[in-house]
């Protein structure tokens, strides 16, 4: 079967063709392009602001309440739930700035999390909490042990907004299935917990 | 034509259709896109700082790009051979697309399973077999690039694109298959349509030959005929004794019912075949008046019926159509109303259309025997009459009505009838005639 083509049908095609190529392309730059990650502290001790589980290892998530990415590290921390029930104590906040009212934090993202079982979830006003993490990315996890050594940090979704297996998830069931003690990273995808102005004045 | 171009021009209407179908679907998923990624992820942000998100900027821009050439093939050029295949590859860009704005969320996925599906309306394999390997090669580039973008695992994705990819071709395969048996009963149809042109192609021939056979015999049969009624008129004035009188006028009746019939048989023949054009021209409608009048004074004055024929007013007194063609139709109906009728009368009537000042109604009532219900679909058929008994009792061939109402569907109006058993009957057409 041979198609005939004009050539200006042609070119039409390969314009087409590589428009949609070039377009796709920037959707999965986007879809795997981690956010800044900053080290962690590796041993952190109990404070007022956050308290570490005295029985189990402590997963903390830190998330942006408006990010639409969040959605899926908030059901993978659920299925994180489900698969380490009664292992580890879960607990998200959820940044809010003092501009913000209660309804800018309590958005679908919020609810989502108040669905994860024993999850504590708390604001975290102005985002003092993170900043004292050095959490940069909505999604961004952190597992300690109960005695406060750091086991892991970073996101928990194979890529930006997309939900299923990943590293991160498997280090975190590996780390408290067999007491791995090394520590593990994993790229976090999501949006910035902070505004460039906001983030230049915290790390002064 | 051949079959191989009928077959040819139901798959240009496979993929015409296909087009079409593909278009709508096309700008539905593209105001879809746009509406999810409104809804599900307006903008993103930044500590306290929005920007609208680049999945609605992706949804109306790349969206407006997958849908844009194949809008085209589907809307100014269906149809065409290449239209199928840049559809089939939009579509699955589309499922990429979908794929992305609902999170890769697995039920998401069914979008390709659905869309390959319906690409199999185009009834072409290799248009499947076209999306499949973009999904191959999306798979493939993916896997290799990004592996846990797509299969959530690192390992294995040397030939994961290969499992992947196999049971996309599994459904292919069965598609493709159902593809072959349509294409099939495709080329049947041609087949069929084919001996249908061919059967179609001889009955006209052997129509055409048939109104040509009507033609030259009726022409033979009319010239003695002629010569028969013109010399049975000149032994009726010649002094021949009175019973001798009564031989020669049945000779002229039987010579005039013989003349009628192969007259009509000749337009019947010619209207069937599509060769009998109607020819307008000016004329006076008193004309017709005094026609009717002078034909059936005689026989109404015989069963003494009474015979009426009134214009309205408002009609113009000449008018433009084909009168010789009005005429014939007039006198059929008006024959066949005294032939029916013992008591009573005949009245014709012509008026104009109450709402359409080009349109004339005319009417033949008749105090007669009337028509049964059910028949009288029935007598407009050709050589149907109302009875079997009919022509028995009153002659005729059952060719008149059939004709008539030919003749007035040719000049552009409907004959109708209405009757009431044992009260009479109502014929009535409308045709456009227009002032002279």
């Amino acid at each position: 079967m041979v198609i005939k083509l004009f050539r200006w049908q042609a070119l039409a095609l390969a314009v087409w063709l590589i428009s949609l190529v070039g377009g796709l392309r920037i959707l999965w730059g986007y879809e795997t392009t981690p956010g800044v990650q900053l080290r962690k502290s590796s041993r952190i001790r109990n404070t007022n602001l956050v308290q570490l589980a005295s029985q189990q290892p402590t997963l903390i998530m830190f998330a942006h309440p408006q990010c639409p990415c969040t959605k899926a590290s908030l059901l993978e921390l659920q299925d994180l739930e489900r698969k380490l029930h009664g292992l580890v104590k879960v607990k998200v906040f959820f940044i809010r700035p003092v501009s913000k009212d209660r309804n800018w934090l309590e958005s679908s993202s919020w609810a989502l999390a108040k669905t994860i079982p024993g999850a504590e979830v708390s604001a975290d006003p102005q985002g003092t909490l993170a900043r004292m993490f050095n959490a940069q990315v909505s999604g961004e996890t952190v597992l300690y042990s109960t005695d406060g050594e750091l086991l892991f940090e970073g996101g928990v979704t194979p890529s930006r907004g997309h939900v299923g297996e990943n590293h991160g998830t498997q280090a975190i069931i590996e780390t408290i299935l067999t007491g791995r003690t090394s520590i593990v990273h994993t790229p976090i995808y999501g949006c910035a917990l902070f505004s460039e102005e906001q983030g230049k004045v915290a790390w002064k | 034509m051949e079959i191989a171009k009928l077959f040819e021009e139901q798959k240009h209407n496979v993929r015409k259709r296909g087009d079409r179908a593909f278009g709508w679907l096309m700008l539905g998923q593209w105001l879809f896109a746009v509406i999810l990624a409104l809804t599900f992820s307006p903008y993103t942000w930044s500590g306290e700082n929005q920007e609208l998100h680049i999945h609605v900027w992706m949804a109306t821009v790349l969206g407006g790009i997958i849908t844009s050439l194949p809008l085209y093939f589907a809307f100014i050029r269906p149809g065409e051979q290449i239209g199928g295949y840049v559809i089939a590859v939009a579509q699955m860009c589309f499922s990429a697309l979908f794929i992305h704005l609902m999170g890769g969320r697995i039920e998401a996925h069914f979008h390709v399973f659905g869309s390959l599906a319906f690409l199999a309306t185009y009834r072409n394999w290799r248009i499947l077999l076209v999306a499949s390997a973009v999904i191959i090669l999306d798979h493939f580039i993916r896997g290799f690039y990004f592996p846990f973008t797509l299969y959530g695992v690192t390992t294995g994705v040397e030939w994961r694109w290969l499992e992947h990819g196999a049971w996309i071709l599994f459904e292919v395969a069965f598609l493709s298959y159902a593809c072959a048996q349509a294409n099939k009963e495709m080329l049947q149809t041609a087949v069929t349509h084919w001996e249908l042109m061919n059967t179609r192609l001889d009955t006209e021939n052997l129509n055409i030959k048939r109104t040509q056979f009507f033609s030259v015999i009726s022409h033979e049969i009319r010239t003695p005929l002629n010569g028969i009624i013109g010399f049975s008129d000149f032994l009726k004035e010649s002094p021949i004794p009175q019973e001798q009188k009564e031989y020669v006028s049945i000779i002229k009746q039987c010579s005039d019912t013989l003349l009628k019939l192969v007259n009509d048989l000749l337009d019947f023949s010619r209207i069937d075949s599509g060769r009998l054009d109607i020819d307008p021209h000016n004329f006076k409608v008193q004309d017709i008046r005094e026609y009717l009048e002078k034909v059936f004074s005689l026989e109404c004055r015989k069963k003494s019926l009474r015979f009426s024929f009134e214009i309205a007013p408002n009609v113009p007194s000449e008018l433009v159509g084909d009168s010789h063609r009005i005429r014939q139709v007039l006198t059929n109906i008006v024959g066949n109303a005294i032939k029916f009728t013992e008591n009573g009368g005949i009245r014709v009537h012509l008026r104009p259309h109450p709402t359409d000042a080009d349109i004339y109604q005319w009417t033949v009532e008749d105090t007669g025997v009337g028509i049964k219900k059910d028949n009288l679909a029935k007598i407009f058929s050709p050589y149907t009459q109302e009875f079997s008994s009919t022509s028995r009792k009153y002659g005729g061939s059952g060719l008149g009505l059939a004709i008539s109402k030919k003749l007035v569907e040719l000049m552009g109006g409907q004959l109708s009838v209405e009757s009431t058993l044992g009260k009479g009957t109502v014929f009535f057409f409308s045709i456009p005639l227009k002032p002279s």
